[in-house]
């Protein structure tokens, strides 16, 4: 992907002046829409998740303690669903607003167009791993839905839909990066063009 | 030296300039493991290890206490319920020298006991409180240094995510780490509020007083507006304490009730619900994609054999738990330094907890130390995160040294703090060794 970039950005460079925000055309402002829209979708679904297990976790708690009654597959279903959507289906909004930490001390130093080019390498790398490790959530659906995948408690739930979760929810996130890489080294190459804000909510850190 | 071992080693290595070079912490620990494990056992195994340890990491029962702990922090800030905390311990503190400051303390470790995380403290008790000191011409260094300092509180003080996650990794339980917070984190506060009232009775220029009393009524008056929040922390904490909740039960019981109270005092709107939701789902999805990173260090760590032969390279030394404990205390200042506490917390443990677990020490005491290390990271530099973030808060009207040099004071009451912690175990273990489970 970075020689395709390069080779392009070299013979296009006179021609972009015009034009700098069309790098890579109308066909990747269109996938970036997609993918935004996409990180967002799945970041309202991680929302009803989050929601859900509160309200999941509270009932159980209510009808133990007043009528010391229970609902079956609680474990399983806060265990099994809500957590792997509430880790999950986020990460490609959190690559959105760039909320993975990153450390920028020994960077400090370096001007914008060079931590672009980094960044740039930094996100192909970490896209490619992503890619590994979406294939293997991939693999693990595929492999737990022919099997029906059950975990015995109380009553049997099933969780191989659950498996499906992290290969959506990490491959989301491995496009988005693929789209901020191309814009990265857009900016790393033409000094033009948006580059997505670099701040992290504060309250967001442990 | 074999190959195992080196590879282990070139590991870290790698992942420290990666680091370095701005790949995401989460991914720095990944990939490096990744590939550790891919060298060391060959790649299938590594991919099919990679997704089942995930995936099995995440769908766990106890992990659902971060989330909801997270999101009754959240509530309670972004629906103003803590903001009032600072004005009830501004008008029952501001009477003692240095008072505008040790009820900054105080605010912030109450603040602490609601929200799970230091840097979201600092951040929120900054804005309040610095503005204020600085109106009675408090010395800037101290006003700052406060906010900075105390605001580390988040991490000790239950509940807190450092803690929960360090009880995962260890296998420790949760509702005793989290109770055994209680009293060293009462106890920081404490050498905090008295060296700030040290130094101001010494030189009464830091520190001006504040005009005008404020009569009984009115510090009555505020308390029934602060109360339910306390109440709330006091019921979750009781809860895990007595075994009468799960840490899970607790947080998800604490969000619903701090939606209610909001609610009660009209401060709960759409916008309010909205915004808390989604900032704790992506602090949960951004906490955990690095706890994923920790969980596949671990695998390559045992893997490799880099704590085995450390520990027998230690030799007899490495059985006496006070020696370990003063040699991480070195390894986590000097790391604690350039690392966020997080990727720091999940870097260490897969090779200093297989020693400290050989030394038959007890880890509820190794892990309320670690914490404490890790708080005092948070404000050294050059990378203290709390630092910056109050730096964030007051903008250009005080240079990042004068906090720094504010911050000083504070890192000494922490060394006498941590040493008494070292000293007197018990400070750590007495509340969890009455627990009944």
């Amino acid at each position: 992907m970075i020689k395709i970039i390069h080779g392009k950005s070299k013979s296009a460079r006179a021609d972009r002046k015009n034009e700098p925000e069309k790098w890579g055309g109308y066909m990747l402002e269109i996938s970036e829409k997609i993918v935004n829209l996409c990180a967002r979708l799945l970041m309202v679904l991680g929302c009803v998740a989050m929601t859900m297990m509160m309200l999941h976790v509270m009932s159980e708690v209510f009808l133990r303690y007043f009528f010391t009654a229970s609902i079956p597959g609680t474990e399983e279903i806060v265990s099994g669903y809500y957590m792997v959507a509430v880790v999950f289906l986020p990460l490609g909004y959190v690559q959105l607003e760039r909320g993975h930490i990153i450390i920028e001390l020994f960077t400090l130093k370096v001007s914008e167009r060079g931590k672009a080019w980094m960044d740039g390498v930094v996100l192909t790398v970490c896209s490619a791993a992503l890619a590994i490790f979406a294939y293997a959530g991939f693999d693990k659906a595929i492999n737990m839905t022919i099997k029906n995948e059950i975990w015995i408690g109380m009553v049997d739930v099933s969780i191989w839909p659950a498996r499906w979760m992290l290969p959506v929810g990490l491959t989301v996130m491995t496009l988005m990066m693929v789209v901020q890489c191309i814009r990265e080294f857009q900016f790393a190459v033409t000094g033009k063009g948006a580059i997505a804000h670099r701040h992290i909510e504060d309250s967001e850190r442990v | 030296m074999d190959l195992d071992l080196i590879i282990g080693i070139g590991g870290l290595v790698l992942l420290l300039v990666l680091l370095a070079l701005r790949v995401p912490i989460a991914f720095s620990l990944g990939i490096v493991s990744l590939g550790g494990v891919a060298v060391l056992r060959g790649g299938l195994p590594a991919i099919s290890a990679l997704e089942t340890l995930t995936f099995n990491f995440i769908a766990h029962w106890s992990l659902s206490a971060v989330p909801m702990f997270l999101l009754m922090g959240n509530i309670a800030y972004k629906s103003g319920l803590t903001q009032s905390l600072y004005r009830a311990a501004r008008m029952w503190l501001s009477g003692l020298p240095g008072g505008l400051a040790i009820a900054s303390t105080a605010a912030c470790a109450m603040f602490a006991a609601a929200s799970g995380s230091s840097v979201a403290t600092a951040s929120a008790m900054g804005r309040i409180a610095i503005p204020e000191m600085m109106k009675y011409k408090y010395d800037p260094g101290l006003a700052t240094g406060t906010v900075a300092a105390a605001g580390t509180l988040g991490s000790l003080i239950p509940p807190s995510i450092l803690i929960i996650l360090f009880a995962i990794f260890t296998e420790a339980s949760i509702g005793q780490m989290l109770i055994a917070g209680i009293l060293p984190g009462i106890l920081s506060g404490l050498v905090f509020a008295a060296m700030i009232m040290i130094r101001c009775k010494i030189n009464p220029k830091l520190a001006p007083k504040v005009e005008g009393g404020v009569t009984l009524t009115e510090k009555i008056q505020v308390l029934r507006e602060v109360w339910p929040l306390p109440v709330l922390i006091v019921g979750v904490l009781g809860g895990i304490y007595s075994g009468f909740f799960t840490p899970t039960e607790a947080g998800a019981g604490g969000a619903f009730l701090a939606f209610i109270i909001a609610a009660t005092q009209k401060r709960l709107n759409w916008t309010v619900f909205k915004e808390s939701v989604i900032e704790t789902c992506s602090a949960t999805a951004m906490i955990f994609l690095i706890a994923m990173g920790g969980i596949m260090l671990t695998r390559f760590m045992a893997v490799s054999g880099v704590p085995a032969a450390l520990s027998s390279a230690l030799g007899p030394y490495g059985l006496d738990p006070v020696i370990l404990v003063i040699a991480a205390s070195v390894i986590y200042i000097f790391l604690g330094m350039f690392l966020d506490s997080l990727g720091l917390m999940l870097l260490t443990l897969p090779v200093l907890l297989p020693l400290f677990e050989a030394s038959g020490a007890d880890i509820i005491w190794f892990g309320i130390l670690v914490i404490k290390y890790l708080e005092i990271g948070l404000i050294t530099p050059p990378v203290g995160l709390n630092v910056y973030i109050i730096k964030g808060v007051v903008g250009d009207s005080i240079p990042l040294e004068t906090i720094f040099k504010g911050v000083l004071w504070f890192i000494v009451a922490d060394i006498f703090t941590l040493t008494l912690l070292i000293i007197f175990p018990q400070i750590s273990l007495y509340l969890p060794s009455l627990m009944q489970f």
